[in-house]
């Protein structure tokens, strides 16, 4: 039996928004079986059926909050007592209670008396409660993130990042706004489609911050956010879509095809058009120009060389080198201020291939041309004067 | 902090009790009250669900009987006192009342 799944973040107080929503979903074939998740949101599965009329009683209930497994919440007394008004307990999670009816006439669950008025309210705050437990380990290793793990150096990649810092921030005070709408205002129930778009915005928040975070660059930042969102439009329109029409099913990939290459040739003028071309850059560094005067053939002392206060390389297992490091945060500075072009600082896990430095180094690359080509050889033997003429070609380099 | 008391009972908790006097199910405590008031105080599931637990807790009733899922409850004697109590504070209230009040109808 074919099966989907619905992503939201809804608290207690929205409880009378889901029954319109379910009967809805009856009628199209898709009936509510079940509802799970974690503490931030809930995931609701919803089974193939006959398309039907039934008749949804939604309802919350302050002791589902707990209930992470749902059989712990199949046993709550509660439904035991509703099911003897004529419903049928369905399912639950995190104050939410879901029942379909059995008898023609109907009671009323809940009346608007100041009894459910407090028990209402005591189930949205232990769900908010909840909620922010989730939220506050979340944002706590979202903002922290970054800075464990990577090294911003250009101030591209700092506005990056507050963007991302910014929109995460956003999404969550778009998922509580409602909540203190709630409690403060009394405003009742939103429409399911209130509830969808709060939840797709905090999604698409965190989305936008793992984009940044996997990428580190504002191009592949959009393309990766972009192909997230046509996968969304995917999943989410393909259910609506009825399967009998292949045409729209068509023109569903295909626009979402159409509006992925757009963003990505809109990204591609971006970045040629903002960013400087790197004049390839040739090492013009030879022994004259760095002023070493030994033609004898030299021993690796990399630790001992002056140059490894600053630069390292690693090698090939064939004693070529392959990139340039810079180790020494003034130096990067430097370059950082000297340099007219973008960097683009990719952090190095530290690898056991690098037996040189038992540490984690940036690899510096501008535009895919590595920065600085050495020769082990040659490094070794530079020397204080030499490395002052390399500061110098670095800093006239065009 | 301990649990306040009640006080005074609002109009479904009195029916309630009294709906207890003998026992009785949830769904025999709303037809009961239904039938008692003429269909003019209609208990729903999670109102009256609540208001059991209150009482239970309250020690003001019992549960008498468990049949499968379905739970019976009963007033306690401390039920008693407080729907005697209550019933009493409305006769006074009406007694108090009543030269004034029959003008008026």
């Amino acid at each position: 039996m074919a099966e989907k799944k619905e992503r939201l973040l809804y608290f207690p107080f929205e409880y009378s928004a889901f029954k319109p929503h379910f009967e809805q979903q009856a009628q199209r074939g898709w009936k509510i079986k079940e509802i799970k998740g974690n503490w931030l949101w809930s995931t609701l599965v919803y089974e193939t059926c006959v398309p039907q009329e039934i008749t949804f009683y939604t309802d919350f209930s302050v002791n589902s909050q707990y209930y992470i497994n749902t059989k712990a919440e199949d046993n709550d007394p509660y439904h035991a007592f509703v099911e003897d008004f004529g419903y049928q307990y369905i399912c639950g999670f995190k104050g939410l209670v879901v029942y379909a009816s059995k008898k023609e006439k109907i009671i009323e669950l809940r009346d608007n008396n100041q009894e459910t008025k407090k028990e209402l309210r005591k189930a949205t705050c232990i769900s908010v409660r909840n909620f922010l437990y989730c939220a506050i380990v979340e944002l706590v290793i979202i903002f922290g993130g970054f800075h464990i793990t990577t090294n911003m150096v250009s101030s591209n990649q700092g506005l990056l990042r507050l963007a991302s810092y910014g929109v995460v921030l956003l999404g969550y005070v778009v998922a509580l706004m409602p909540v203190f709408r709630h409690l403060v205002y009394e405003k009742k129930a939103y429409p399911i489609g209130a509830i969808q778009r709060r939840t797709t915005i905090l999604f698409a928040s965190l989305a936008f911050w793992v984009c940044c975070y996997i990428t580190d660059q504002i191009e592949l930042t959009l393309l990766l956010y972009s192909m997230g969102i046509s996968l969304l439009v995917i999943s989410t329109m393909k259910f609506k879509i009825d399967s009998k029409k292949p045409i729209a099913l068509l023109a569903l990939y295909g626009g979402t095809l159409l509006f992925w290459l757009v963003v990505y040739f809109g990204v591609s003028t971006y970045s040629s058009s903002f960013r400087q071309t790197l004049h390839v850059y040739q090492p013009p560094l030879t022994k004259e120009s760095l002023h070493i005067q030994s033609d004898a053939p030299v021993e690796l002392k990399s630790q001992e060389s002056p140059l490894c206060r600053y630069i390292s390389a690693e090698y090939d297992d064939d004693g070529f080198y392959s990139y340039a490091y810079i180790k020494d945060t003034a130096f990067k500075e430097y370059l950082v201020k000297k340099l007219p072009y973008e960097f683009e600082v990719i952090k190095k896990e530290k690898r056991s291939s690098y037996t040189i430095y038992d540490r984690v180094f940036d690899v510096v690359i501008v535009k895919g041309q590595t920065l600085l080509e050495l020769d082990k050889n040659l490094y070794n033997q530079m020397s204080d004067k030499g490395i002052d003429a390399l500061f110098k070609q670095l800093a006239n380099i065009e | 902090m301990p649990k306040k008391q009640l006080d005074t009972l609002t109009e479904p908790m009195y029916y309630t009790l009294v709906a207890l006097l003998s026992p009785r199910c949830g769904i025999e405590i709303t037809e009961f009250v239904l039938a008692i008031t003429q269909d003019r105080v209609r208990l729903v599931p999670g109102t009256l669900y609540a208001m059991l637990s209150k009482f239970e807790s309250e020690k003001m009733i019992v549960e008498t009987s468990v049949d499968g899922r379905k739970r019976t409850y009963q007033i306690t004697e401390k039920g008693k006192d407080m729907l005697i109590e209550e019933y009493r504070r409305l006769k006074t209230l009406m007694e108090e009342g009543k030269p004034w009040m029959e003008e008026l109808l």
